[in-house]
């Protein structure tokens, strides 16, 4: 290993971005074994010939190529065909281009396929092209490339599932009310795209939350376009999902903006401070895990869990999750409310909801503002219920909208486990309840207090 | 290591006598920890849901908590021992083994188990475990390309898998993966099929529980 490591503005898992102000490094992914350290503050472990070197970044960015599945083998792929397939061309054989055989694909695959369409047209005028497509999807000018081709007489064939089969040699069947075809010619098909190689590596190396489809984004308002849970790592085509084809351009853009705003200065997102105990912390990685932002590692002097300051996102859900309540956070008060209507809500939602509203929805209860509803624990549950004999209602968001990712279902499994106990001691399970909002839902919210008033009241 | 799952609370309330007023909850901070069981948190929710459903009863129960970081050794035990003569019952989140050592120190107090000691497992995900060891004293995984036929066959066969199974997976529970199956795609894997082939004895079972109450010695602490 090196004396001194070199550090970068920027480090590449898979290809760069083109940029000539940026100090980077490329690395491929399947040489990487070791992420540790925050934004502004990488440090990078991987396979260098015979050992493992590191290096320092500041930034990260995973740009994979998607991996691509054709659905009928030895046809050619959209996204493989260049110009010199149309110059070799056979001019008597017909061009059939089929977008959307099982799955529809993305607007930049529709793209694609009208350019080829009209250059195989402006080639040779009276070659016979086929368009097979279930839906249209629109993006820059497709929509004009689209009425261009129709001008050119391409000819377009909208199907639906099954009306469209592709035999093992390649020959077409295409039947449809009226219309019955069988064709047989050049045949492009636009592939399935899937997740890139290795995510599964990477997720695990940089300690991120993947998608139900694999990727290395998940479905949430807080990280579009290329923003991964962890700061200072983003992601980028088949690492990020199904539709970075189509924005490709603006999320290099949007990339490179935030890295050199973030090579200026980072500010920690929250002036509370959360450390570790060390002498209580047993390592048994649990924060680690549930960490919804990749902000925690081990240390390995103190051989206990470290909190990077930086890349922490405040949520508290590891605080809630230790075992053995080896994490503390500076301010926290140990508060005992003892109203009959308690209301815990997220300062991301429900309280932006309640700002939104004309009325305070929430006069007359007693309400508590946390960072992320996963900061709840099964004991304040019980101690507020101990504290009065009314209700406590916890407000969530909905998982697309929560800004700690998996946060409120954290929240949301908590509560029904304590739920679970009430009723095994028959104790009222109903006393706790748990709802979730996004922060549009102003009028819901009035809607959904006052139902729950109504029925604590009766 | 020792994996163990909280008692449901049913049970442990029914464990508690009606006359009980004052319960000490004494968390572990080892293996129940790690395993998301008995460490401080559980004793700290527990403590607070046993209050409420004591005030519910109308009692007045004196419920406490500690937790350390191991019972199963004296030195932990000791900082414990005047909270533990000041409560009529003490309720234990360790293992089977933290609840017993600190019956032997406590012989006059009533020791109750509040975790269920399932298994020696693996952290397989967040918040779950696999058994991987049945602890038989006598390991054999050298000849079973490292995968034991003893804990992960849920017959513990040691010549081969039984007729029951399927598609990689146990006839007893078709959410447990056949021991055979794994043994053999990891022998393949390894190249150490031809291993599998040699006809394995019996079992000797006396270094496990058949053979009596186990307890052994490390010779270096001990003269002839
Ligand atoms: S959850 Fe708590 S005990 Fe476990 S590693 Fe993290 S700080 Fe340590
Ligand atoms: S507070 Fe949230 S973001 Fe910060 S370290 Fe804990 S789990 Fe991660
Ligand atoms: S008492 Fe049991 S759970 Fe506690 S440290 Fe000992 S073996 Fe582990
Ligand atoms: S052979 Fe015995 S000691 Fe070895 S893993 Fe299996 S049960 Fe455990």
């Amino acid at each position: 290993m090196s004396g001194s490591i070199a550090h970068y503005d920027v480090a590449y898992i898979g290809q760069a971005l083109k940029n000539n102000e940026l100090s980077q490094v490329t690395l491929p992914a399947s040489s990487l074994t070791e992420c540790r350290g925050e934004i502004g503050n990488f440090t990078l472990s991987y396979q260098a010939e015979e050992e493992l070197d590191q290096i320092q970044t500041s930034n990260i960015v995973i740009n994979l190529p998607h991996q691509e599945e054709l659905p009928v083998e030895g046809c050619l792929s959209l996204t493989g065909v260049g110009e010199e397939f149309l110059a070799e061309a056979d001019g008597d054989k017909p061009l059939i281009i089929i977008q959307d055989y099982q799955e529809l694909s993305a607007a930049a695959l529709s793209q694609r396929g009208l350019k080829l369409a009209l250059q195989a047209k402006s080639e040779d005028p009276a070659r016979e092209v086929y368009y097979f497509y279930q839906a249209m999807r629109f993006m820059d000018n497709n929509d004009e490339l689209y009425e261009e081709a129709r001008r050119q007489e391409v000819i377009f064939l909208k199907h639906d599932l099954g009306e469209l089969e592709i035999s093992q040699d390649g020959e077409i069947f295409y039947s449809r009310e009226d219309i019955e075809l069988s064709l047989s010619g050049e045949l492009v098909v636009a592939p399935e795209l899937k997740p890139a190689a290795e995510v599964d590596r990477l997720a695990r190396i940089f300690n991120i939350t993947r998608g139900p489809e694999g990727y290395l984004q998940v479905d949430n308002i807080y990280l579009q376009p290329t923003l991964s849970g962890k700061r200072g790592l983003y992601v980028l085509g088949g690492a990020r999902g199904p539709n970075a084809l189509t924005y490709q351009q603006e999320e290099r853009e949007y990339t490179l903006q935030e890295i050199k705003r973030n090579l200026i200065g980072v500010e920690e997102l929250d002036e509370e401070e959360r450390s570790v105990d060390d002498q209580k912390c047993v390592v048994c990685y649990t924060c680690y895990r549930v960490c919804p932002h990749g902000a925690i590692q081990r240390d390995e002097e103190l051989n206990s869990m470290q909190i990077m300051p930086l890349a922490c996102q405040s949520c508290n859900l590891c605080i809630s999750r230790c075992p053995m309540g080896a994490i503390t956070r500076s301010g926290e008060v140990e508060e005992q409310p003892q109203s009959d209507r308690q209301v815990i809500i997220c300062e991301n939602s429900a309280a932006l909801a309640r700002e939104k509203a004309d009325f305070d929805p929430m006069a007359g209860l007693e309400v508590t503002e946390v960072p992320c509803v996963s900061t709840v624990k099964k004991e304040h549950i019980y101690q507020r219920l101990a504290g009065s004999e009314g209700d406590l209602l916890i407000l969530g968001c909905i998982s697309e909208a929560c800004k700690h990712l998996t946060g409120h279902d954290r929240c949301e499994q908590v509560v029904s486990s304590a739920k679970s106990d009430l009723e095994k001691l028959d104790l009222d399970p109903e006393r706790v309840n748990y709802q979730r909002l996004s922060p549009r839902m102003a009028a819901d919210l009035s809607a959904y207090l006052t139902d729950w008033k109504g029925e604590v009241l009766q | 290591m020792i994996v163990g799952k909280l008692k449901d609370v049913a049970e442990i309330k029914d464990m508690l006598s009606e006359d009980l007023e004052s319960l000490f909850i004494i968390g572990c901070g080892t293996c129940v920890s790690v395993s998301l069981a008995g460490g401080e948190r559980e004793a700290k929710s527990l403590r607070d849901l046993l209050e409420l459903y004591f005030r519910s009863q109308g009692r007045d129960v004196k419920v406490n908590t500690a937790t350390i970081k191991r019972q199963c050794d004296d030195e932990f035990i000791d900082s414990e021992e005047l909270a533990i003569s000041e409560h009529d019952v003490v309720l234990s989140l360790a293992c089977g083994v933290g609840v017993q050592h600190l019956g032997i120190k406590h012989p006059g107090k009533m020791i109750l188990p509040g975790v269920n000691t399932t298994f020696y497992g693996r952290n397989s995900d967040v918040g779950e475990w696999e058994e991987m060891c049945l602890g038989c004293g006598d390991c054999i995984l050298d000849d079973f390309a490292g995968v034991c036929p003893v804990a992960r066959c849920s017959k513990s066969l040691i010549n081969g898998p039984c007729g029951g199974s399927q598609d990689g997976k146990c006839e007893v529970d078709d959410e447990i993966d056949c021991g055979w199956d794994l043994i053999y795609n990891r022998a393949k894997e390894i190249g150490q099929l031809d291993r599998l082939l040699s006809y394995e004895g019996p079992k000797d079972w006396s270094t496990a529980r058949d053979g009596g109450v186990r307890s052994h010695k490390n010779p270096e602490f001990f003269s002839e």
